[in-house]
C-alpha cells in the first residue's frame, strides 16, 4: 500500500510506493509480461493468445482503492509496435478505451483526477518496451492540473482556448492540423520538442467528444508521434500526458472544467543529447532551453509532413 | 468460450483468469468490453472492435 505525504514547503503531495522498487525491469522479450500468453509459453498479464487492447490493474500500483487507482493499458499484442505504428482503427479504438476508463474511474469517490499517460523510451524511465500506457486515478487534483485552472483565471477564460487561438493566428509554431485537432510547439515550451495536441472545440473531457473528434484526435496524435520518430530517424522518447476536467476534489473550473488536450515532453534536445533537469529547473522552477520553439516547430512540422 | 474480443480462439487457462460471472456484453462506442478477474483479484478488461479490425 502506498503512503501519501504532503510536502508543506512545496505545497504538493509525494506518493511513497515502496513496493514498486521490485517491479519488472526491462525483461527479455521472451518474458514480456504484456505480451499475450502463447501456448507453451510463460504466463503473462493477459492469459489469452491474442487480444486487441487490454487494461488491467497495475501489479505494482502507485495508487489503489480506496485511495485512487493505477491501471496499465496495453495498446496491442504486437510487442514490436508503437503508438505511432498502430493502425488508424486501433488508435481510434484506444481513444474509446481511454474514454471508458475516464468515465468509470472518474465516477469513483476516491478518484479526483483521471490521469492518462504514456512513458516511451528508457530515457524517460520505461521498464517495459511493449507498447502501453498507464492511467492513474489520483485521489487529489495534481498540481499541474491546478496550475491550468489558475491559468484560466489569469487569462479570463479557458486557457487552452485562448492559447490555441493565438497559435492559430501566428501559425509559426503549428506543426499539424486537422478538422478537430491542432498540434503546436507552445510559445514558452519547456522542452526542446514539447508539443501540445489541442481540440479546436472546447471539450472538457473525452466524454464530451463526438466520434469524429475521437477519430481525428487519434489521427493528430499519431501524426505527431510519427513526426517525432522521423525527426532524428530514431524512436523518439517522450512522456505523453492527457489533461482533462477533474472528476472530483471541488476543483470546479469557471471556464468549464478544463479543455481536453495532450502534452508531449520529449527529453531529446538533439539526436543524441538529452535535456536534464538540473539546478535551475529543479531548485528554481525555471527551465533553461537552448532551442527556440519556432525553430523546433519548423523542424517538427517538416518531419510530420514527411510522414503523412 | 464467450467473450472473444480479439476474434481469436481464447481457451480459458485454468486458474489464470476468470470471466466476470455476471458480466454482460458492454459496449463503449464501437468497442465490445469484456471484463475478467485475474487469479489475484485484479481486474482485466479486454476491448475489441465489434465490427472486427484490419491491422
Amino acid at each position: 500500500m502506498s503512503e501519501l505525504r504532503f510536502n508543506e514547503l512545496r505545497g504538493e503531495h509525494v506518493d511513497y510506493a515502496i513496493h514498486r522498487q521490485e517491479r519488472t525491469f526491462l525483461p527479455t522479450r521472451d518474458h514480456c509480461p504484456l505480451c499475450p500468453t502463447r501456448p507453451g509459453g510463460p504466463q503473462t498479464e493477459i492469459p489469452y493468445p491474442a487480444f486487441e487492447i487490454a487494461v488491467f490493474d497495475n501489479r505494482f500500483p502507485a495508487f489503489q482503492a480506496p485511495h485512487g487507482a493505477a491501471e496499465v493499458v496495453v495498446y496491442t499484442d504486437d510487442h514490436d509496435a508503437s503508438f505511432g505504428t498502430l493502425s488508424p482503427e486501433r488508435a481510434e479504438a484506444l481513444m474509446w478505451v481511454w474514454r471508458h476508463r475516464y468515465r468509470e474511474l472518474g465516477a469513483r469517490d476516491d478518484v479526483d483526477y483521471v490521469f492518462i499517460f504514456e512513458n516511451r523510451g528508457v530515457e524517460v524511465g520505461v521498464t517495459l518496451h511493449h507498447p502501453h500506457g498507464q492511467i492513474y486515478g489520483f485521489p487529489f487534483v495534481p498540481p499541474v492540473a491546478a496550475l491550468e485552472l489558475a491559468a484560466d483565471a489569469r487569462l479570463g477564460g479557458c486557457a487552452p482556448c485562448v492559447l490555441l487561438e493565438r497559435e492559430l493566428s501566428e501559425q509559426r509554431r503549428v506543426v499539424y492540423e486537422n478538422d478537430a485537432a491542432v498540434a503546436y510547439v507552445p510559445y514558452a515550451a519547456r522542452w526542446a520538442y514539447e508539443a501540445h495536441v489541442v481540440l479546436r472545440e472546447h471539450r472538457p473531457s473525452l466524454l464530451d467528444c463526438s466520434g469524429d473528434e475521437l477519430r481525428l484526435l487519434a489521427q493528430g496524435l499519431q501524426a505527431l508521434v510519427r513526426g517525432y520518430d522521423a525527426l532524428f530517424a530514431r524512436p523518439f522518447p517522450y512522456v505523453m500526458v492527457m489533461h482533462q476536467a477533474a472528476t472530483g476534489g471541488g476543483a470546479a473550473d469557471p471556464a468549464g472544467d478544463g479543455h481536453l488536450h495532450v502534452e508531449f515532453y520529449p527529453p531529446l534536445r538533439t539526436a543524441e543529447k538529452l535535456k536534464y533537469l538540473a539546478g535551475s529547473e529543479q531548485g528554481g522552477g525555471t527551465f533553461i532551453s537552448d532551442t527556440l520553439p519556432e525553430a523546433s516547430a519548423t523542424a517538427l512540422r517538416e518531419a510530420v509532413a514527411r510522414e503523412r | 468460450m464467450t467473450g472473444n474480443p480479439a476474434g481469436a480462439d481464447h481457451p480459458s487457462q485454468a486458474g489464470a483468469c476468470d470471466r466476470e460471472p455476471d458480466a454482460h456484453r458492454e459496449r463503449e462506442g464501437p468497442l465490445v468490453v469484456d471484463r475478467h478477474r485475474k487469479d489475484d483479484g485484479r481486474a482485466l478488461i479486454l476491448y475489441a472492435r465489434a465490427d472486427g479490425e484490419q491491422q
